[in-house]
């Protein structure tokens, strides 16, 4: 067992949990926070991505010891979250949701980005999504609801 | 409990895979006089739906098009391989990429363009299909599809410029091609064909919506609510959809077949139909009209019609309550029965579909003729819908589907031996990145059908069909050669046949004993604080050292063994980049991401930034780090080859003393280095590039533009002397050999020539003399060598681009 600290949707974190597990397996069924989800175990889908430290990671792949003294973002952190909260909007919007696995590490890989840049091109969000997959949408209408949340932030800020 | 994505892919239903025998007789005008179709289809172990799959391609198999005599013939055979049933299309995308493959060909020995050779042959109104059916009961629309797309694409002029260029070719070749289908909408003669559905509205005027059809993502709900809000003119926020328990509605059949708008549509219309006219019934008196057809409902409102203008009468939510008051049940269930179908299983004749939709399809593509890699630069897909009721949804569906039926034509390679699935995951069975996708034009074409709610039909698997066709078309357009198989992979492209792919080498690395497919990690960790800590836990050789994580978590999860785990990735100390004494040294715990941001690295080493740049994704970026990369060594290793390229050395540290070894003797073979089991990799250090001016060239082959397993790479600089000739070379291959290295027998013959066209006839003849023995065996050798013969020939032509532009510059 380890005795793990960090940062969680901004609220300090302690508890204990064992050495395999992974951050995707502490926040799914630790914390029972199941808006990030497990789609390949293998680093290569994207569906289980948050933020850590303010870069997208997958879950999946970070081990328990290593989340020690980190802060974590996970896709509830919309409620309170201005970029997140637009990019949800905009998701709805411009129709980027379909059957929604990819949504949340989409959401959060897209944050990721704008956190650096609120005004990327094309290619800066494909550059971020890159390790998204999405079986549904043809990316499409995700690429238009990143670059609309982008400019409402944009005119926002 | 979870199922994995390894059981997932095991264990699912997938498309049939056919093997189709066309054999076409047609006039020298082009006009097709006879058709005989045998087709071979995989069930798998179960047949489940190859019945109805197959019923579907026979009906479909000649396309839309007239042709008097048609034998179709199809059996399904019961193999070791997974089952296979219903996938989008639904037996569908094979045979369109058979026969409209071949309509391409048909209009070579022709010498027609592929748009004229289908509109000599092509369905119009009233035209009679392969099972004798009369298409006189909706409008058959597929000229206008075709003719819609053509013009949007320009497709005529394109194809005849792409033409000119076979003759003369360059390396990179466009390419247009485009494929058109009929589809028979719902589950026709299949079976029967019913939905049910209830509206109900509430005492505040609000609906409650229920269908037997069900939400996938598609956008149904919508659909749906949106279809009862038009007739009761009710805006659409005051809909709510409920997703019923199975046992509290009728059951309307499956959500297939791509008629969840036509068939679930049809029911919440009669429902909603029913209510409208019970509501009417008692307000009629008081809005002084005798006909339901003298009304307006819209917006909330009822009006009545006098003359044309509307005028104002009552509220919904005032009618809603006149209506309760006077005993009305304002629930109402809905059904659908779809127009009478036909079928007669001994002579393959009857009316197969109610209605038909028709697309077509248009791909613009350029293809690598040096590697055999396709990218899909725009897709038009016109489609006639009948009428669009959702349109965000409607989009959705073509750019979906488009890039879906991307993936089956180029990289979708479900790849199993002898009954076992050696692609179980997406590491392997690679579905289009974000990065792969075309501009997409989406096309909807109108014509309302008397058969669907408010005219509206299918479009979900449509969108899918078409485009393997339009691209193999392309291809020939590019290339002149197009394929007759499925998917259109690098080796497909390039060798005109695919290499079976053996087990994927990480695999077979990580397999020992102990490799279990429970895919849970099992590890104790320990976080040491200082380097020095971490080499005392490692002096017993047990450990693994856990860095960003993204090889070792992999390994840890195919094994059954508890590991002992030094994480040292929180060690400072070795996360750094730093300039020394002409060295620059990155640390190596150093992500990718950190390395590409990183101004030194870009300046000095263009080849290591270009080539971390193209690892993995973002994410993977951002947590994998270079020392990982190389103790891993992987035979894809994507920093490797360009620090062999520049010299780089590599520090060790153990608890006994610390030693260096140069990259280029570090890796023994894949999966192996020099590495004892208590060091760690401290350092990389490279010395900085000495004058004179030398160019450098980099390029990376992969399936697919991002989360790619590196297929080939080549690192490459030139020195030239005074006369133009090469007077140094080095040269690097990546996942070529048994391990990245310098060819010091390629650059030994490179140096001392000129860059001509003798060199590059030379160099091909030479290089396959070096590489032949070298690479022995393995199963992509035959695609390997050509293949990096090309790309050495490439960078040679652009060392002389480089070069006389840098000799312009100077002048």
């Amino acid at each position: 067992m380890i005795k793990l600290k960090f940062t969680l949707n901004n609220l300090p974190q302690e508890l204990n949990v064992p050495d395999n597990m992974r951050l995707l397996d502490i926040l799914r069924d630790e914390l029972n926070l199941t808006g990030t989800k497990e789609g390949c175990s293998v680093g290569e889908c994207g569906a289980c991505t948050v933020l850590m430290n303010g870069k997208a990671v997958c879950s999946c792949m970070i081990l328990s010891c290593q989340v020690m003294d980190t802060d974590i973002e996970t896709i509830e952190n919309a409620e309170q979250d201005k970029i997140l909260k637009t990019l949800q909007d905009s998701f709805l919007k411009t129709g980027a949701v379909q059957c929604g696995f990819c949504t949340p590490g989409m959401i959060m890989s897209a944050k990721a980005l704008l956190l650096e840049n609120l005004q990327p091109s094309e290619e800066q969000i494909k550059t971020a999504l890159e390790g998204n997959l999405c079986r549904c949408t043809g990316y499409v209408q995700i690429i238009e609801a990143v670059q609309m949340a982008a400019d409402i932030l944009h005119q926002d800020s | 409990m979870t199922n994995s994505r390894e059981n997932s892919l095991r264990e699912s239903y997938k498309r049939h895979p056919y093997i189709m025998n066309y054999k076409v007789g047609f006039t020298r005008e082009g006009r097709i006089i006879a058709m005989k179709i045998d087709i071979l289809a995989d069930s798998g172990a179960y047949s489940s739906q190859t019945f109805f799959v197959t019923w579907r391609s026979v009906v479909q198999a000649t396309g839309p098009y007239e042709i008097p005599h048609v034998e179709t013939d199809i059996r399904s055979v019961y193999t070791n391989n997974c089952y296979t049933a219903a996938f989008r299309g639904f037996g569908s995308p094979q045979i369109i990429f058979a026969q409209e493959s071949l309509m391409d060909e048909i209009a070579v020995h022709c010498e027609l363009t592929p748009l004229e050779v289908r509109l000599i042959n092509g369905f119009k109104q009233d035209s009679i299909t392969a099972s004798g059916q009369m298409l006189s009961e909706h409008k058959v629309s597929l000229r206008q599809v075709l003719n819609t797309a053509v013009e949007k694409a320009d497709f005529v002029n394109k194809w005849q410029a792409n033409r000119e260029f076979i003759k003369l070719p360059p390396r990179y070749r466009k390419g247009i091609g485009l494929a058109c289908s009929y589809r028979g909408c719902s589950l026709g003669a299949e079976g029967t064909d019913v939905s049910s559905a209830i509206v109900s509205i509430q005492a505040d005027g609000s609906l409650i919506i229920i269908t037997a059809v069900s939400e996938n993502g598609q956008g149904l709900q919508t659909t749906m609510c949106q279809i009862a809000c038009e007739i009761l003119g009710v805006p659409l926020a005051d809909a709510i959809f409920l997703a019923p328990q199975t046992s509290t509605i009728a059951d309307g059949g499956p959500t297939v077949a791509s008629r969840g708008t036509i068939a679930g549509g049809n029911a919440i219309n009669d429902a909603a139909q029913k209510l409208k006219e019970d509501i009417f019934e008692i307000i009629k008196a008081e809005l002084k009209v005798k006909a339901l057809k003298d009304t307006i409902w819209k917006e909330g409102m009822i009006y009545t019609k006098s003359g044309k203008k509307p005028k104002s009468a009552l509220s919904f939510k005032e009618a809603v309550e006149k209506a309760l008051q006077a005993g009305i049940n304002l629930s109402a269930y809905g059904w659908f029965k779809a127009p009478d179908v036909s079928w007669e299983e001994e002579t393959g004749k009857g009316d197969a579909y109610f209605t038909y939709v028709y697309g077509c399809q248009i791909a613009e593509v350029t293809v690598d003729s040096f590697t055999g890699k396709i990218s899909v630069d725009q897709v038009y897909a016109a489609h006639d819908v009948g009428q669009t009721i959702n349109l965000l949804g409607a989009q959705g569906q073509i750019y979906g589907g488009v890039v879906q039926g991307m993936g089956y034509a180029c990289t979708e390679d479900f790849n199993i031996s002898a009954g076992e699935v050696l692609s179980d995951n997406f590491d392997t069975y690679l579905i289009p990145t974000i990065q792969d996708i075309p501009k997409i034009t989406p096309i909807l074409i109108e014509n309302p059908d008397k058969a669907g709610p408010f005219g509206a039909k299918s479009l979900g698997e449509p969108t899918f069909e078409l485009i393997s066709a339009a691209i193999n078309n392309a291809l020939y357009n590019a290339m002149g050669v197009s394929s007759a198989a499925l998917p259109l992979s690098l080796e497909q492209v390039f060798l005109n046949h695919n290499l079976k792919k053996p087990e994927r080498q990480s695999m077979i690395a990580c397999k020992t004993e102990s490799s279990s497919s429970l895919s849970v990690i099992s590890a104790k960790t320990v976080t040491p604080t200082t380097l020095k800590q971490a080499l005392k836990l490692l002096a017993d050789g047990k450990h693994n050292i856990l860095a960003g994580g993204t090889d070792l978590m992999i390994k840890m999860r195919n094994s059954a063994e508890t590991h002992q785990v030094v994480n040292i990735k929180p060690l400072s100390e070795l996360q750094y980049v730093s300039l020394e004494n002409d060295t620059l040294q990155i640390g190596s715990t150093t992500t990718f991401a950190e390395i590409i941001a990183n101004p030194l690295v870009n300046t000095h080493f263009p080849v290591l930034a270009s080539a971390c740049s193209q690892i993995g994704s973002t994410q993977i970026r951002n947590i994998a780090t270079i020392g990982g990369n190389i103790v891993n060594a992987a035979p894809c290793a994507d920093s490797i080859p360009p620090l062999i390229f520049y010299d780089a050395e590599l520090s060790l540290s153990s608890a006994k003393g610390t030693r260096t070894i140069p990259m280029k003797d570090f890796i023994i073979k894949s999966y192996h280095t020099a590495i004892e089991s208590d060091e760690i990799l401290t350092a990389v250090n490279i010395p900085l590039p000495q004058p004179p001016k030398s160019f450098s060239h980099y390029f990376q082959l992969g399936r697919r533009k991002a989360l790619n397993i590196t297929r080939i790479s080549i690192c490459a600089s030139l020195e030239f002397d005074q006369d133009k000739k090469i007077c140094n070379c080095r040269i690097v291959a990546g996942s070529l050999l048994e391990k990245p290295g310098r060819l010091p027998e390629l650059e030994e013959f490179i140096i001392g020539r000129w860059i001509d066209e003798k060199l590059y006839r030379d160099l091909k003849y030479r290089l396959n003399s070096i590489l032949n023995p070298k690479i022995g065996k393995r199963w992509s050798a035959s695609y390997k060598i050509p293949v990096f013969v090309n790309l050495v020939i490439a960078a040679m032509a652009d060392f002389k681009k480089q070069y006389s532009e840098y000799k312009n510059d100077q002048a």
